[in-house]
C-alpha cells in the first residue's frame, strides 16, 4: 500500500487548517491596529457594518452605524418594516 | 404489525422522533420570523457557531454520505484528495470574496447581481438558472433518500421519496431560514454522532486498522493508488469542488446571514474543520464498505448497507438518520434559495412596487412547494433517475460555478465588468458546461473546465466591448 496517498491527505489538511488560523489571527490583529473609523478601508478588512446595506420592506434599516474597532460596528438591528408585515411573517 | 421485525420498528421509532423534532423546530422558528430578512437570511445576525454549523451542514449532503462513499468504493482513495479544495475554497470566500461581497447586504444572490450589474434582466436570468439547477440537484438527494429507505425499511423508493419531500417542504415553508439554520445545527450534531460511533465499530468488524487496509486493497487494487481516476479528471473535478464551494448561491447567502466579518472568518474555520473531519470519517467508512461489500450493484448502496448490516441497530439507525439529515440540511437550504429566486427575484422583480409584502410572502411559500414538488414528480414519471448520486452533485456544482463564479468574484474586483458581460458569462457558462456534458468528453475532463473558461472569457471580452458601467453600480463594492 502506498502510505503517502492515505496519510498525506490528513497531513495536508492539518497544514491548511493551521495556515487558516494564522491568517485569521494576523488579519484580526491588523483590524485592531487599523483605524476602525468607518472608512472604506476599515470595511475592507473587517467592518462590513460600516457600509449601509439595502434592506427589504423599506423599513428594516439601521445597521449602518459605525462602532468600535475591531469590527467597526455594532449590529444596530431593529425590527423595522410596517406592523402588518411583521404580523404576517409571524404567521398570524 | 406482523412482518415488521424489532430492528425495523426501532428504526421507524428513531426516525419518527427525529422528524417530529425537525418539525417542532420549524414551528418554533415561525414565531421568531418577523420580516423578509428573517425569512431569507435569518435576520443577518448569526454568530460564528450557528453560521459555521449551517454552512457545514449545507455542504454535507447525500453527496457526502451516499455519493462520496459510492465513488471511493468505485475508484479508491485518490478521490479523498479532492476534499482539500474545500478549505482552500472557504478561505477564498472569507479572505477574498466576503469583504467586498457583503458590503451591500441583499436577500438573494440574484439581487446582488442586479445591484452590481444594474439590470433586472441579469437578476431574472440568474434566478431562472438557479431554479433549473436546483431541481436537478434536489432530484439527486431524493433518489438517495429512496435508496436509504429501501435498504432501511424495505419500503418502496417511491413512497420514501414522497414522504421525504412532504416533510422537507413542510418545515421549510413554515420556518424559513431560521428553521433551516436551527435544523442544520441539529442535523450536523446527528451526523457527527452517527459517524463518530460508526467508524470504530466498522473498523472492529473488519478486524482492525491493518486488516481494513489490506482487505480494501485486496478487494479493489486501485484503492490506494492514483490510478482510479485520470490525472486530468481528478484535477478538473478538484476545480469544480473549489469553484462550486465559492460560488453556489446557498453558500454565498450564508455570508449575508452572519453578522460581521469577524464572525464570518470564525464561522468558516468551524465549517472547514467540521466538513473535512466528517468527510474523512465518512471516507474511512467507505474503505470498510470496500472490505466488507466489494461487489455491490452500485456504490451508492455502500453506506445504507453498512448501516443496516454491520452496525448495531441503534447506531445504525442514528447513522441512517444522519444520512437523512445530510440530505435534508442541503435540500432545505436549496429550497430557500429557489423559493426566493421565484418570489423575490422573478415575481417581485417583474411586478415592481405594486407587489406587496403579503403577496410576496405567499408567493415565496408557494414557490418552495412548487420547486420542492417538481423533482419528485419528475422522478415518479421516470425522468432523472440515475445510478450515482455524486455525478449529479458534481454536475450541479459545475453549473453553479460556471455561471456565477466569474460574475460574482470578478464583479467585485474589476470595475469594468458590465451587465452585458455578466449575461454572456452566465449563458456561456451554462451552455459550455451542459454542452461538454452532453457532446464532449466528461469522463476525461470535467465539464466545469470548459464552462468556467468560456464564462471568464465572455465576461472579460464582452465587458471590454460594451460601455463602462455606471459608478453607482460599481462604487458600493469597489473602493
Amino acid at each position: 500500500m502506498d502510505q503517502f496517498i492515505y496519510w498525506g491527505v490528513f497531513a495536508a489538511f492539518g497544514i491548511i487548517v493551521v495556515l487558516y488560523w494564522l491568517w485569521m489571527v494576523v488579519t484580526e490583529r491588523g483590524d485592531r491596529a487599523g483605524p476602525g473609523d468607518g472608512s472604506p478601508a476599515a470595511a475592507e478588512t473587517g467592518g462590513l457594518h460600516l457600509i449601509s446595506r439595502s434592506q427589504p420592506d423599506g423599513g428594516a434599516g439601521g445597521r449602518g452605524d459605525p462602532g468600535p474597532p475591531p469590527d467597526g460596528g455594532g449590529s444596530g438591528a431593529s425590527p423595522g418594516g410596517d406592523e402588518s408585515t411583521r404580523t404576517f411573517w409571524k404567521g398570524k | 404489525m406482523s412482518g415488521i421485525d424489532t430492528s425495523t420498528l426501532l428504526r421507524i421509532a428513531i426516525f419518527v422522533v427525529y422528524f417530529g423534532a425537525v418539525f417542532a423546530i420549524g414551528l418554533y422558528s415561525l414565531k421568531r420570523t418577523r420580516s423578509q430578512e428573517d425569512y431569507w437570511i435569518a435576520g443577518g445576525r448569526l454568530g460564528w457557531f450557528a453560521g459555521g454549523a449551517t454552512s457545514a451542514a449545507t455542504h454535507t449532503s447525500a453527496g457526502t454520505f451516499i455519493g462520496t462513499i459510492g465513488i471511493i468504493h468505485t475508484v479508491g482513495w485518490s478521490f479523498a484528495w479532492l476534499i482539500l479544495t474545500i478549505p482552500l475554497a472557504y478561505w477564498f470566500l472569507a479572505a477574498v470574496l466576503a469583504p467586498r461581497f457583503t458590503r451591500v447586504r441583499k436577500l438573494t444572490l440574484p439581487a446582488f447581481l442586479e445591484q452590481r450589474y444594474y439590470s433586472k434582466n441579469v437578476r431574472a436570468l440568474a434566478a431562472v438558472i438557479i431554479l433549473v439547477a436546483t431541481v436537478v440537484y434536489i432530484q439527486a438527494q431524493i433518489v438517495a433518500a429512496g435508496v436509504v429507505a429501501q435498504v432501511a425499511f424495505g419500503i418502496s423508493a417511491e413512497h420514501a421519496m414522497i414522504g421525504f419531500t412532504v416533510i422537507l417542504i413542510a418545515y421549510t415553508v413554515v420556518g424559513g431560514m431560521i428553521a433551516v439554520v436551527y435544523t442544520d445545527v441539529a442535523q450536523l450534531v446527528i451526523m457527527a454522532v452517527g459517524t463518530v460511533f460508526a467508524v470504530p465499530l466498522a473498523i472492529s468488524q473488519v478486524g482492525g486498522v491493518d486488516a481494513l487496509f489490506s482487505l480494501a486493497a485486496a478487494a479493489n487494487p486501485t484503492t490506494f493508488t492514483w490510478g482510479g481516476l485520470s490525472t486530468a479528471l481528478l484535477l478538473t473535478m478538484a476545480l469544480s469542488f473549489f469553484l462550486g464551494s465559492v460560488a453556489t448561491p446557498e453558500r454565498l447567502i450564508r455570508l449575508y446571514a452572519m453578522k460581521d466579518m469577524r464572525t464570518i472568518r470564525r464561522g468558516i474555520l468551524f465549517a472547514i474543520v467540521a466538513i473535512c473531519v466528517l468527510n474523512f470519517l465518512v471516507m474511512t467508512l467507505a474503505l470498510a464498505s470496500i472490505a466488507m461489500f466489494p461487489r455491490l450493484p452500485t456504490g451508492d448502496m455502500a453506506m445504507p448497507q453498512l448501516a443496516v448490516s454491520v452496525l448495531p441497530t441503534v447506531i445504525g439507525s442514528v447513522m441512517l438518520a444522519a444520512i437523512t439529515s445530510a440530505m435534508m440540511s442541503t435540500v432545505d437550504s436549496l429550497l430557500i434559495v429557489a423559493g426566493s429566486a421565484l418570489a423575490v427575484d422573478i415575481y417581485q422583480n417583474l411586478g415592481g412596487d405594486r407587489v406587496g409584502d403579503r403577496t410576496i410572502a405567499w408567493v415565496s411559500r408557494l414557490g418552495i412547494v412548487v420547486v420542492g414538488s417538481v423533482p419528485v414528480l419528475l422522478l415518479l414519471a421516470g425522468v432523472g433517475r440515475t445510478s450515482l448520486v455524486q455525478i449529479i452533485v458534481l454536475l450541479f456544482t459545475a453549473l453553479m460555478a460556471s455561471c456565477f463564479f466569474a460574475p460574482v468574484v470578478i464583479g467585485v474586483y474589476w470595475k469594468r465588468a458590465t451587465r452585458e458581460g455578466a449575461v454572456a458569462a452566465m449563458i456561456g457558462g451554462l451552455v459550455g458546461t451542459l454542452g461538454w456534458q452532453v457532446w464532449g468528453s466528461p469522463g476525461t475532463i470535467h465539464p466545469v473546465l470548459p464552462g468556467f473558461l468560456i464564462s471568464v472569457a465572455l465576461l472579460v471580452g464582452v465587458s471590454l466591448a460594451t460601455p463602462r458601467p455606471p459608478d453607482s453600480a460599481v462604487n458600493p463594492f469597489l473602493p
